[in-house]
């Protein structure tokens, strides 16, 4: 068996008296759509939050490529999110006054591209996830499911290697939230990234390599026992 | 409707479950509700103070018209000059029982005896009084009350003398009572012009800040109200609930800044501006403007929340704002700049240092319109210069693209700041100018400065003389004869004086070089401003006195000697510029028909310490001669304390109006990082290091003001040459004090981004990505 490209062990994460995650195990594989499900309030965001080293966990380790990210300080963290991670949130994390196509461009150019290059690249993954015609519009005027798939985008735009969905398609209808997950999926794959999927949907986690389910704060990844 | 206000002012106050937000927008509304009320009171309060003076001063006006029955009060005006420092002394007499009592004093005192107002005493009871005390000599027996004077910072002394030394002096008047009808309010122009850019430096940016306050948290507030739509509320409801939500803090602050008035007033009578003080309880607004305040400032407050709306429909499932932003209307934007722009253009058709009333109304209605045009005009400014900006670090592309979204708050919020700096330039070089004007003209001085000049009738200048000789620390009094003398002809030629006085009185006046008897010299200009030539050697000039009804009465004529020397006015005192100095044997025998003595008084040490002891020595001979400090000695001194009062009291309105423009920016910016909280935090989860987007707000905030700085330099700059055309005063720009307050206004900008850098490292932190 392989060494997974990400792996948290036995985390635990408290907010003041409510513990939100009570000992999880977690192992991500490089390439996989790995789908985290759990009723709401089981800690399935947290254990998300955690494994991108958004926040550090209480106890437990959390292993990228060899390092440990609870080990790292918060820039360090941050600059591993911008070059390594991808994100996608349920709704709200396009800047509203930049063009969908600035939107997608920021985290190459917060990488120190060029505005044109970054751009070109950026348009081209506007194009792959069909809303290529976009790039101009700010996204209060775009539909909910366009702005998600502008979200895609711009989270696959920097060839991350783990992209982090947390209820990607929740404020999306059925069919919009269909091809989103569809795309995103595709797009991954097509990029080798990593997916991780925090819902509560069996349909969106339909589209997963793999699922494992959260309760009460607990999980046990069986790929990572064995 | 009375339900929908008082669940609107049930939402303002959240029966004590009020948001941080909410709770903050409330304190602001009512403190820049009760900063413009406190400003705006004591403006009200202008008519009352003016006009309780002017009936003061009415009521003192001595009636000289006999009455019968009334026995006459002789009086003498005794104008007082401390050195650094004035004093009107009235010595008065009364030549029967049945004379009138002055306004402000129990009875009239009797020789020997003086009443002194409380400015006065505390003068007087100073070091620096010495000198006018031992000149007024008497025992204080008395206080002149309020009605007796006009500012409380009046220095006013009845000295108390016996009629028959008064009836004999030339400039006695006998009262037979006292009052006049008032003059009414008389609108001093130059004053107007001055003054009506300043109320508007002080007003605009407090008006902004009520309006910017009254407006924070407009998001939050809307989703409540379009919770309250989800149950049934109509959309005119809404508005009305909104209303009401912001009368809360308007009525707050206007009893806030009612109360600040009352408990200021008192203070009011300890502060000295420019030498005056006024009575605390002149300071009463009138009514009708109370009621105008009373409705119109929170009226500003509810309105400005209203048209907040104007954009948001606000429906039971969410609020919906308009795509497109309404057309900004720029007719009366440009109708506003272009009129006071007309109005400061068209004073420059008027003949330079004009003093004509249109021109004055015309400098004040202009200068005013043009810093509200140019405020007016800076968020389409703004709107333009950053449509064309492109490119930049994402920091700068999320506050250009930020701006161009919506830059119209931020640039209203600017505006403030930019009618601080324009005004700021405007009066700093006003008094720049009065300063350098002021202080224009010869610094000359001899070895041993005049320190005080005594003048009087031949008789007092004679035992002056005696009085000052062999005082302590005066080395020397010399008598000098000044008349008026002018071109021979039929008068209209120069007009000017001479002083006739022995070499060694003349030297003390210039630097004369050899000097012998049968001399004349000719200081300054050969032509005057005026345009007049100074005569020419050799030539016929006429003396000439002054009737008592003003009219000249023509003297003796003088021929000029074939030589007169020229001494340049540079290596002249400043007073005898333009005259003629004349030794004794060169005026042939000829006397001038109007001649006054005066002795100058030379001495060891300070000037001021010498006039103090000239002012001792003549002391026994009080009202009878007037002693004068030298010119130089104590105009710079008093400019000096004038110009550092002005700058003193603008360094606390910019000071207070750029921290009340700091504060607005500072409140814009927590609510666009409040609104902005879900994307910021998103970003920040990406990766997006804290710095980037403090710059990005740093941006954001810097651009309006880097726009508005340019444009303020512009209109101060525009708004000031005419003003200085009129007052006849001459450019001169302070680089230094332009940099320091556009650093002012930099800093101001720095300070209010840092201030939110807490907020935004906790929007940023996880607890953002879970608020919704």
């Amino acid at each position: 068996m392989t060494e997974p490209l990400l792996a948290g062990r036995d985390l635990h994460k408290s907010f003041g008296p409510t513990e939100a995650l009570r000992g999880a195990d977690v192992a991500v594989r490089a390439g996989e759509v790995l789908a985290v499900m759990g009723p709401s309030g089981s800690g399935k965001s947290t254990l998300l939050h955690c494994l991108a080293g958004i926040v550090r966990p209480d106890s437990g380790s959390i292993r990228y490529q060899g390092r440990d990210l609870v080990e790292m300080s918060d820039g360090e963290r941050s600059a591993l999110r911008r070059t390594d991670f991808g994100f996608v949130f349920q709704f709200g994390q396009l800047v509203p006054e930049l063009t969908c196509l600035e939107n997608v461009a920021l985290p190459l150019r917060l990488g120190g591209a060029k505005r044109k290059p970054a751009e070109a690249r950026a348009r081209q993954w506007l194009e792959r996830l069909e809303v290529g015609d976009l790039g101009d519009r700010r996204p209060g005027d775009v539909s909910g499911g366009q702005g998600q798939r502008v979200a895609v985008a711009r989270a696959l735009v920097s060839d991350p290697k783990v992209v982090f969905a947390d209820e990607p398609t929740g404020a999306l209808d059925s069919l919009n939230g269909e091809k989103v997950m569809r795309l995103l999926t595709d797009a991954a794959r097509g990029a080798g990234a990593a997916v991780v999927l925090v819902t509560h949907e069996p349909r969106v986690a339909a589209h997963s390599d793999r699922e494992i389910v959260v309760r009460d704060g607990r999980v046990k990844d069986l790929e990572l026992a064995a | 409707m009375i339900r929908d206000l008082l669940l609107g002012l049930r939402l303002a106050v959240g029966g004590g479950r009020i948001s941080g937000q909410a709770l903050l927008r409330l304190a602001m509304t009512t403190l820049g509700v009760a900063l413009v009320v406190a400003v705006l009171l004591p403006a009200a309060s202008i008519n009352t103070l003016v006009s309780e003076q002017d009936a003061r001063e009415a009521a003192q006006v001595p009636q000289v018209e006999p009455r019968p029955g009334v026995d006459p009060l002789y009086r003498l005006d005794w104008f007082i000059d401390g050195g650094d420092d004035y004093l009107r002394a009235v010595v008065v007499a009364p030549d029967g029982p049945n004379a009138p009592v002055p306004p402000g004093l129990d009875r009239i005192p009797a020789p020997g005896e003086v009443v002194v107002s409380p400015a006065a005493a505390d003068y007087l009871a100073s070091p620096a009084g010495e000198p006018a005390r031992a000149r007024i000599g008497g025992t204080v027996v008395g206080e002149v009350g309020k009605a007796g004077l006009g500012l409380a910072s009046d220095r006013v002394v009845y000295v108390g003398d016996t009629a028959e030394r008064l009836k004999g002096e030339d400039y006695t008047t006998p009262v037979y009572g006292f009052g006049a009808e008032p003059d009414g309010l008389a609108l001093d122009i130059t004053t107007a012009a001055f003054v009506a850019p300043v109320a508007v430096v002080l007003l605009l940016p407090l008006l902004i800040f009520v309006t910017t306050a009254s407006r924070m948290g407009a998001a939050q507030r809307e989703r409540r109200l379009a919770a309250l739509r989800l149950l049934g509320v109509s959309g005119r409801q809404v508005r009305r609930i909104a209303a009401a939500e912001s009368l809360v803090g308007a009525v707050a602050g206007l009893v806030l800044g009612g109360a600040l008035f009352l408990a200021l007033r008192p203070l009011i009578g300890h502060l000295d501006l420019f030498g005056m003080r006024f009575f605390p309880e002149d300071f009463v607004p009138s009514w009708p403007l109370v009621v105008v305040i009373a409705l119109l400032v929170p009226g500003l407050a509810v309105g400005a929340a209203i048209f907040g709306l104007r954009r948001t429909i606000v429906e039971p499932l969410g609020v919906v704002r308009q795509g497109k932003p309404a057309r900004r209307r720029m007719w009366w934007r440009w109708s506003v700049a272009a009129l006071g722009g007309l109005l400061m253009a068209g004073t420059l058709l008027a003949d330079e240092r004009s003093n004509a009333t249109p021109v004055g109304l015309a400098l004040a209605a202009g200068s005013s319109l043009l810093l509200i045009g140019v405020a007016a005009l800076l968020p389409w400014a703004v709107e333009k210069l950053v449509a064309g900006l492109r490119g930049g670090t994402p920091a700068w592309q999320l506050a250009v693209r930020r701006l161009q979204l919506e830059s119209g708050t931020a640039s209203r919020v600017v505006s403030g700041l930019v009618i601080v700096l324009a005004g700021a330039i405007l009066i700093q070089t006003l008094v720049g100018a009065v300063s350098a004007t002021e202080s224009e003209g010869s610094r000359w001085q001899a070895a041993t400065p005049v320190a005080a000049q005594v003048v009087g009738d031949d008789e007092q200048v004679d035992e002056a003389a005696s009085l000052l000789a062999g005082t302590d620390g005066i080395t020397a009094v010399h008598e000098v004869v000044a008349a008026p003398l002018r071109a021979a002809g039929d008068g209209s030629g120069w007009h000017g004086q001479v002083l006739i006085g022995d070499c060694a009185a003349l030297a003390s006046r210039a630097e004369l070089g050899t000097c012998a008897d049968g001399d004349v010299f000719s200081v300054g200009a050969l032509r005057e401003s005026s345009g007049l030539a100074m005569p020419e050697p050799g030539a016929r000039v006429r003396f000439y006195s002054y009737g008592g009804d003003g009219e000249q009465t023509d003297g003796p004529q003088w021929t000029l000697p074939a030589e007169v020397r020229q001494v340049p006015a540079d290596q002249a005192a400043r007073e005898v510029s333009s005259i003629l100095l004349v030794t004794p044997g060169a005026l042939g025998g000829v006397t001038p028909s109007d001649a006054e003595r005066v002795l100058y008084v030379t001495g060891t040490g300070a000037p001021a310490r010498v006039f103090e002891a000239a002012s001792l020595a003549v002391g026994p001979l009080s009202w009878e001669v007037d002693v004068r400090p030298a010119l130089a000695v104590s105009d710079s001194s008093r400019l000096d304390e004038t110009t550092r009062t002005m700058r003193g009291m603008l360094l606390v309105a910019s000071i207070f109006v750029l921290a009340v423009a700091a504060l607005s920016l500072l409140m814009l910016s927590i609510e666009q990082i409040v609104e902005r909280r879900r994307p910021l935090a998103a970003l920040s989860a990406a990766g997006v290091p804290l710095s980037v987007l403090a710059r990005g707000s740093l941006w954001q905030n810097a651009i309006p003001v880097a726009i508005g700085v340019v444009l303020a330099v512009v209109a101060g700059i525009g708004i000031t040459l005419p003003t200085l055309r009129y007052a006849g005063l001459s450019l001169s720009l302070d680089a230094g004090l332009i940099g320091i307050v556009c650093g002012a206004a930099v800093l101001a900008v720095l300070a209010a981004t840092a201030l939110t850098l807490p907020l935004l490292r906790q929007v940023t932190r996880l607890d953002g990505l879970r608020a919704e």
